[in-house]
């Protein structure tokens, strides 16, 4: 039986997928993913149920399957190594069990080599829920040399990501990763036209600056004051109390 | 990795602290989370579950979690009280009419021995509408100044997670409070 423990010590991608896919017995369903600059809130990547991924493909084997269902290939902007802070948003959803003690480990290597490892304990879901995980990766800072041939060495940076509920394995996928350079010429990032609609509008409201904690408290204020306080608000209370 | 990028490293995992956000269905505990981290805040539905964010203040990495507030959800909130340093704890100022429910289930869960050490931060939200209470009205309604609350670290404050008017002031305080009783020895 895989622990934990046992994934934690891996210093090389696992060659096979180390549980099957009934492992899942909780149901546990991925909705959507979101890669994006913390800073500035702008998407860099995002897939979802209800949005047709761009930049991702699914490595079929048609001899297997199962198989080819866990293992994805992704495309990213160089950013995504570059940016000094990288949030991700991921919604899952689970079945009618309760999970004690979810908890996500994702081993990322260049080759064969460990270049990060993600360690988090989502504890309990509770059953049927949809959950939201938003998180912040300060990078660390991986040296150019390394990152330049990250760029020119499509797929061969990988990750494989195991879920645990308690000790037990229920989830493993594969993933590889292709980095596309950015113009430094250019203005406009790879992302900005492929999440133009998300983006320009983020841009137009000025969030762009952010709330991030290299704004001080003056400008944070001034900039969620720029809100949409005129809109209708998303509480379904308001039309009571006008 | 030098003797400094190790103190440093404990130092760092020593700034994080936990932070439970509750309170009743639709008293905006989403959205001052997202606001309060600049995120667009128009099409926020009803939380069935929990949204985890981990957010950057002041130096500190705060992880909040925010359990959905519907009644059903309600008792599984117990599930996510261990290593709490903070409760936020949300109150809709202008629903008037679940004032009672908000203030027993507040006392409840100030009853809990796993939060007996957690700072309390009340956001009276919603301040931008008309027909609101005020934080000191609430603070009264809740009765914070009472038996219940005299061996608790807390404070109130008043805002509007969509103007994001007093968002920074409560944070501030919880922040200061919790780095106050944990991060004396650094």
């Amino acid at each position: 039986m895989i622990t934990p423990g046992d994934v934690l010590e891996f210093r090389k991608p696992a060659e096979n997928f180390l549980c099957p896919l009934s492992a899942n017995c909780y149901g546990i369903d991925f909705l959507q993913f979101q890669i994006n600059d913390y800073e500035t809130k702008k998407i860099i990547f995002e897939v979802g149920k209800d949005i047709p991924p761009v930049n991702m493909e699914m490595d079929i084997d048609f001899g297997n399957m199962e198989d080819s269902f866990r293992k994805i290939k992704y495309t990213f902007s160089e950013d995504v190594l570059r940016l000094p802070l990288i949030g991700t948003s991921l919604v899952f959803k689970v079945g009618d069990k309760p999970l004690e003690d979810f908890r996500m480990i994702e081993r990322h290597y260049f080759r064969n080599k460990l270049v990060k490892s993600y360690d988090f304990t989502f504890g309990f879901c509770i059953p049927g829920s949809t959950n939201t995980w938003d998180t912040v990766y300060s990078l660390p800072p991986l040296e150019d040399d390394l990152i330049s041939e990250m760029v020119s060495s499509p797929y061969e940076t990988t990750s494989d990501s195991f879920y645990f509920v308690g000790d037990t394995l229920v989830m493993h996928n594969k993933a590889s990763y292709r980095y596309k350079l950015e113009d430094g010429a250019q203005d406009k990032r790879s992302y900005d036209t492929d999440y133009e609609a998300k983006n320009s509008r983020l841009t137009a409201k000025g969030t762009a600056q952010g709330d991030s904690k290299m704004v001080d408290s003056e400008n944070k204020q001034a900039d969620s004051k720029m809100g949409d306080s005129d809109d209708e608000g998303p509480w379904s209370k308001n039309a009571d109390y006008d | 990795m030098g003797l400094l990028s190790i103190i440093r490293k404990v130092k760092s995992k020593e700034r994080e602290c936990r932070l439970l956000i509750l309170g009743l269905d639709n008293a905006g505990k989403t959205t001052i989370l997202k606001s309060f981290n600049g995120e667009d805040i128009n099409t926020i539905s009803p939380t069935l579950g929990f949204n985890i964010k981990t957010l950057e203040h002041r130096g500190y990495t705060l992880n909040c979690w925010d359990v959905g507030g519907q009644q059903t959800i309600r008792s599984y909130w117990r599930n996510y009280f261990e290593s709490t340093d903070g409760v936020i704890w949300v109150v809709d100022s202008a629903d008037t009419v679940r004032l009672g429910d908000c203030r027993r289930e507040l006392l409840e869960l100030m009853g809990q021995e796993k939060l007996a050490g957690a700072s309390l931060m009340i956001f009276a939200n919603k301040q931008d509408l008309r027909g609101a209470m005020s934080k000191d009205k609430i603070r009264e309604v809740l009765g914070l100044d009472g038996v219940e609350f005299e061996n608790r670290h807390w404070g109130i404050f008043g805002c509007s997670a969509v103007t994001g008017e007093g968002l920074l002031d409560g944070m501030d305080w919880m922040t200061e409070d919790i780095s106050g009783r944990i991060f004396m020895l650094s």
